[in-house]
């Protein structure tokens, strides 16, 4: 009977012990951010921003990061993965998974990812990121340091998986805009944002459609009809929202009449002068040109990551005074540009400036708010920054995002400092430093330890 | 207490006095080595990193610790000394912690010996000390849970081979338990579910510079577990 209970007593005890295990190593999983950082910037140490954003996930989402692994970004993938499981260990509901992209396209493809990118599942929502943006050099800052934006684009891309709001850009067409079918990379990011895209012909519309959150005229060659100029006014005095992206024409100066009228309503004049960007003639060409940005709540999170935009072909703008519209200028040429008013001229490859030539920096892009500070209208001098053929080049994609955005009334705001990251340091050994450690390591050290043993087995057979 | 550190400092005694430990450090020592002159040397740039070395170094656990604690309870079955044990005024609980906290005085002589590979990268730049020491404290904190789990193997038998077995059985099973279960569907729930108890999973904070309050917490747990295993497998020898 003694022997029976004390055995049960054993067994009780044991799965007892077992149980307290389990349910303690779940809990204190769950509990996730208990930790001390120790790292040098506090590395691992997330935002209150990020904080909320993941403690409001109520549904599961799972956290897929399709790498590339080469030997020259293995520190790059271990910054996004670490990241990843920072997050995840803070909610139970988010799942990380990785795979490499080269040996899972089909995976990779049924997410519509062809490069490095996390991608954000929740139920039928997704949002993509794209993980070469993630990271810019730092200004300033010594050689193989460079800074690493993940935490603000993984919680603004976890804050946009539970956004309800629905957003509708109607790209309009007919006068030979760049068509949505050459957009298609903007779409999808537009719809990662749950914002719909949508062309409409206004000559057979007669409207621009009541749910259009912004109108965008993106790089129009014929100049718009009267009619369409009335309906487009109609459009933005009730509350419409505008992006117009001037593209080059040769004929604009005399066929632009209704575009540039459009412009002037919000105090934008087109001087027609294309800019030609004398410091980008040995890397771009001089057709080229890398803004720096104005002060803008759509460009200052942009500069503070170092992430410009490349245009191509841009017209100069003039801002003038307006009573009820405020303009800000987005981006600016550099002094050594100038606007080339000669078209015909830089058609035939000359491209002289001469005394009607405005000297730069030009303004290339305004933002115009109404003086209740509400956002209106983005008017840019550029439009091949949206194509599919220049969306990825620099900061174009995040531009064009924060720009649409923007407009909608959408810039969430959310701020989260870069984290300053050092690159491996790494070191070329001689052969004679490669033969003194392995003399050391994997001869001296073991050698030691079996001298020391047998010398024991030798004193203790002879004791 | 008394009774606890006059064990401790008899299985330490009898741990150094023993050549196979030395013979166990020296082949720890040669296969770490390996790895690490493979990661450090052969790769050329070598990378000042001791995430990427540790990384590697930290499997050759699996095949040491069952050695260094094969012997810890087996032994005594062997030798019949366990009666003597059992009849003595030293409880099983204090038997069984003594010979764990011998074993922690092997674990440490184990983890300084590994820093002699962050010490060697050192020689050619600089090197994040930080990550280094919490690095350590990983390695010690692991190998506690795992010296635990080999304690609780060698009350299984009196034959010290047939415990290094079923210990190191015991230790790959936690050690690969986040690698059961694919990606997907049910076997994605599986791992999701095992990962938590995974030996290794638990380790990358400490190599990132972070002492997360959970992973601290779950090898501590580990160990406790285990010695009650061991103590209530010894007590149920007293019973027969």
């Amino acid at each position: 009977m003694k022997k029976w209970l004390g055995h049960t007593n054993s067994v009780v005890l044991s799965v007892a012990a077992i149980g307290i295990f389990i349910l303690l190593t779940l809990f204190l999983r769950s509990l996730g951010g208990f930790q001390l950082d120790l790292t040098a910037g506090k590395q691992y140490t997330l935002s209150d921003q990020t904080l909320t954003a993941i403690q409001g996930v109520k549904e599961d989402v799972r956290l897929i990061a399709f790498t590339v692994s080469t030997s020259q970004n293995q520190k790059l993938n271990r910054d996004v993965t670490d990241m990843l499981s920072e997050y995840a260990k803070r909610n139970s509901k988010l799942k990380v998974e990785q795979y490499d992209l080269n040996q899972e396209p089909l995976l990779a493809k049924e997410y519509g990812v062809t490069e490095a990118s996390i991608v954000l599942v929740q139920g039928e929502k997704k949002r993509v990121i794209d993980i070469g943006g993630l990271f810019t050099q730092a200004q300033g800052s010594s050689e193989g340091v460079y800074q690493f934006t993940g935490e603000e684009k993984l919680t603004s891309g976890l804050l946009g998986l539970s956004s309800t709001r629905q957003g509708k850009v109607i790209f309009l067409t007919g006068h030979e805009e760049i068509p949505l079918s050459q957009m298609t990379g903007l779409s999808s990011s537009l719809a990662q944002d749950n914002v719909k895209t949508e062309e409409v012909q206004l000559n057979q519309a007669g409207s621009v459609p009541k749910d259009a959150s912004v109108l965008a005229i993106v790089g129009p060659q014929r100049d718009i009809s009267v009619t369409e100029l009335k309906s487009i006014r109609t459009y933005l005095e009730g509350g419409g929202k505008l992006l117009l992206a001037l593209g080059f024409h040769p004929n604009m100066q005399s066929d632009w009449k209704n575009l540039d009228a459009l412009a002037a309503d919000y105090g934008v004049k087109d001087t027609h002068a294309i800019v030609v960007d004398q410091e980008q003639t040995n890397t771009l060409g001089p057709l080229f040109t890398v803004p720096t940005f104005g002060s803008h709540a759509i460009t200052d999170k942009l500069a503070a990551s170092n992430l410009y935009p490349v245009l191509s072909l841009s017209i100069a703008l003039q801002a003038g005074e307006q009573k009820n519209w405020k303009t800000t200028a987005l981006l600016k040429s550099s002094a050594a540009s100038y606007g080339e008013t000669n078209i015909q001229g830089l058609l035939n490859n000359d491209t002289q400036k001469d005394d009607k030539d405005p000297q730069g920096p030009l303004d290339l892009g305004y933002a115009v708010d109404g003086k209740d500070g509400k956002p209106k209208a983005i008017i840019l001098g550029t439009s091949a920054l949206l194509s599919d053929t220049e969306i990825s080049t620099g900061g174009n994609r995040d531009f064009v995002l924060n720009s649409l955005n923007y407009v909608q009334g959408q810039s969430d705001g959310l701020t989260i400092r870069p984290r300053q990251e050092q690159d491996y340091k790494v070191v070329y050994l001689t052969p004679a430093q490669a033969k003194t450690i392995l003399t050391l390591s994997v001869i001296g050290l073991p050698l030691l330890f079996a001298a020391a043993g047998i010398l024991l087995w030798w004193r203790r057979r002879r004791a | 207490m008394r009774r606890l550190f006059a064990v401790c400092q008899k299985e330490l005694q009898a741990y150094l006095w023993t050549p196979t430990t030395y013979f166990a450090l020296a082949v720890y020592m040669l296969l770490t080595g390996l790895l690490f002159y493979t990661n450090f040397v052969m790769y050329q740039p070598s990378i000042l990193d001791y995430r990427l070395v540790l990384g590697d170094t930290l499997s050759m656990l699996v095949f040491v610790v069952p050695l260094l604690t094969m012997r810890l309870v087996a032994e005594e079955f062997r030798q019949g000394t366990d009666e003597l044990l059992l009849t003595s005024p030293v409880s099983v609980t204090e038997m069984i912690v003594g010979k764990f906290l011998a074993s922690l005085g092997m674990l440490l002589i184990l983890v300084l010996c590994s820093l002699a590979y962050p010490v060697v990268m050192s020689f050619y730049g600089a090197l994040d000390w930080t990550l280094v020491f919490t690095s350590a404290m990983g390695l010690f904190m692991l190998g506690a849970a795992m010296m635990a789990i080999g304690l609780f193997a060698s009350t299984l038998s009196q034959h010290q081979m047939m415990s290094a077995v079923v210990s190191f059985i015991i230790l790959l099973v936690f050690w690969m338990l986040d690698s059961f279960g694919g990606q997907t569907g049910a076997s994605a729930a599986l791992q999701q579910w095992l990962e938590p108890f995974s030996l290794t999973a638990r380790f990358d904070s400490f190599t990132k510079g972070l002492l997360n309050g959970a992973d601290l917490l779950y090898y501590v747990t580990v160990a406790a577990l285990f010695l009650l295993f061991s103590i209530q497998v010894v007590e149920r020898k007293r019973w027969r």
